[in-house]
């Protein structure tokens, strides 16, 4: 059971985004690509908001977005990107998949948090 | 181009001659040539080192040791064939009366009565290829700004960008992730050497958390500086539309070579190199070097780069919540 799911290939940023969180009170799952975040997602309901890589092998994150709100028919989640693209195209896609937010890494925690608290009503 | 640039580019300088040595000196120097002379008179341990290099200069006499120069070509070109051979003859600028196997081992020759002709084969052969230094300064920044904020409480320094022809590995991790906008297609490769790394990690100087790192955890660390480089360079130089289509894609094989620790990527144009080293005030981490390479062998059109200059000014504020 975890409030907050972290998708993203690189160990580095999985650990240190959740770090922060678990520091910061939330509870945290993570996934290694597009294809495990779905999995995880839907074997735990009690996930309110996703924050997911761009980039990632096997599922990007913008295609798990839309397969979220699609496949799953979850409009519940909130989906925040978390990335190093910040190509406008991208943003419009992940806006049209129902994409809540977008943050250009590096993950300054302190700057987000207060978002990120409002998102999972902590 | 080149006097728009103060990218540098090593040569090893093998010639004994003082009046050549004055002469490859002004080369070098209105060139941005750093000519390592090999005093030493072991050019093997200079060609078994991992320094980068542009050029080698030669001269035809035999050297102090008595190894003849035709057999330091052979030697040179086997080891190192991507890197240019400049020979210094005592009379004829042509190689037409070497041996056909020596000739193929050289780029060109010239003698001290006409200097103009090696100026001529730096321009040809090391010189060949134009990266603004906007470019080159812009990517040292981003790289600096990535490997302090991933390998923590280190200082990041960084050699002057250069050129290199040499394809040679360094360490025992390499990345590459392709490079690809309407004015350059090629790749981006970090080298690092992997010990140094598992001792940042045990000594918690990056977001991983183990006291028993392995091969996988460095690797998940040059991933992630790979990839923030990359994000970085992409967001303040390529510009949104400016993506090639299908037809424009293609592509040729990247050859690694493990025993002899050499990558070639089709093309032998000079690469544009950075080195950068990460210490630690404490002591708790040796120091880290890692090598940047970046090699647009597919297309390279710098011109266009001057156009997306502007994009520059886009700068994408980092790190913040943007909500939609």
């Amino acid at each position: 059971m975890a409030q907050i799911l972290v998708v993203d290939d690189s160990a580095t940023v999985r650990n240190e985004v959740s770090s922060f969180l678990k520091g910061s009170g939330l509870t945290v799952e993570v996934a290694v690509d597009g294809k495990d975040g779905l999995t995880k997602l839907k074997s735990d309901p009690s996930i309110k908001l996703v924050i997911s890589d761009v980039n990632m092998p096997n599922m990007d994150g913008l295609t798990m977005a839309e397969k979220i709100r699609g496949e799953l028919g979850n409009s519940a989640v909130n989906i925040i990107m978390l990335t190093t693209e910040s190509d406008p195209r991208m943003k419009d896609r992940g806006k049209a998949a129902g994409v809540k937010g977008w943050i250009v890494k590096p993950f300054k925690g302190d700057a987000v948090l207060g978002g990120i608290k409002k998102m999972v009503g902590a | 181009m080149k006097e728009a640039t103060k990218i540098i580019s090593k040569v090893l300088v093998h010639d004994n001659n003082a009046d050549a040595l004055a002469e490859i000196k002004k080369i070098c120097t209105a060139n941005n040539l750093v000519g390592l002379k090999d005093t030493s008179q072991d050019i093997n341990s200079i060609l078994e080192s991992n320094i980068d290099m542009g050029a080698v200069f030669l001269a035809e006499k035999s050297d102090k040791s008595g190894e003849s120069s035709l057999a330091l070509c052979r030697k040179i070109h086997f080891k190192h064939p991507e890197l240019p051979i400049f020979l210094r003859r005592e009379k004829s600028e042509s190689k037409e009366d070497l041996d056909p196997e020596i000739q193929a081992t050289i780029a060109g020759c010239y003698t001290l009565s006409n200097i103009t002709r090696l100026q001529e084969l730096v321009d040809q052969y090391v010189c060949s290829m134009y990266y603004p230094l906007e470019l080159a300064r812009g990517i040292q920044d981003i790289s600096t700004g990535v490997l302090g904020s991933i390998i923590k409480g280190a200082e990041v320094t960084c050699e002057l960008p250069h050129l290199v022809k040499d394809q040679i590995i360094y360490g025992q991790l390499l990345s590459l992730i392709p490079l690809e906008s309407s004015w350059c297609r090629g790749y981006m490769m970090l080298q690092v050497s992997e010990h140094e790394m598992v001792k940042a990690i045990k000594t918690s100087h990056t977001d991983l958390s183990t006291s028993t790192p392995g091969f996988r955890d460095t690797n998940a660390v040059l991933n992630e500086v790979t990839n923030m480089i990359w994000g970085g360079i992409k967001a303040r130089y390529f510009k949104s539309g400016s993506t090639l289509d299908d037809s424009h894609r293609t592509q040729v094989p990247i050859i690694v070579d493990h025993l002899n620790k050499f990558i070639s990527f089709g093309s032998t144009e000079p690469q544009l190199c950075f080195q950068y080293t990460l210490r630690d005030d404490g002591g708790e981490i040796p120091e880290i070097t890692f090598y940047q390479r970046l090699i647009f062998n597919l297309s390279w059109s710098p011109e266009k780069f001057k156009e997306s200059d502007a994009a520059v000014e886009d700068f994408v504020e980092s790190g913040e919540l943007e909500f939609f």
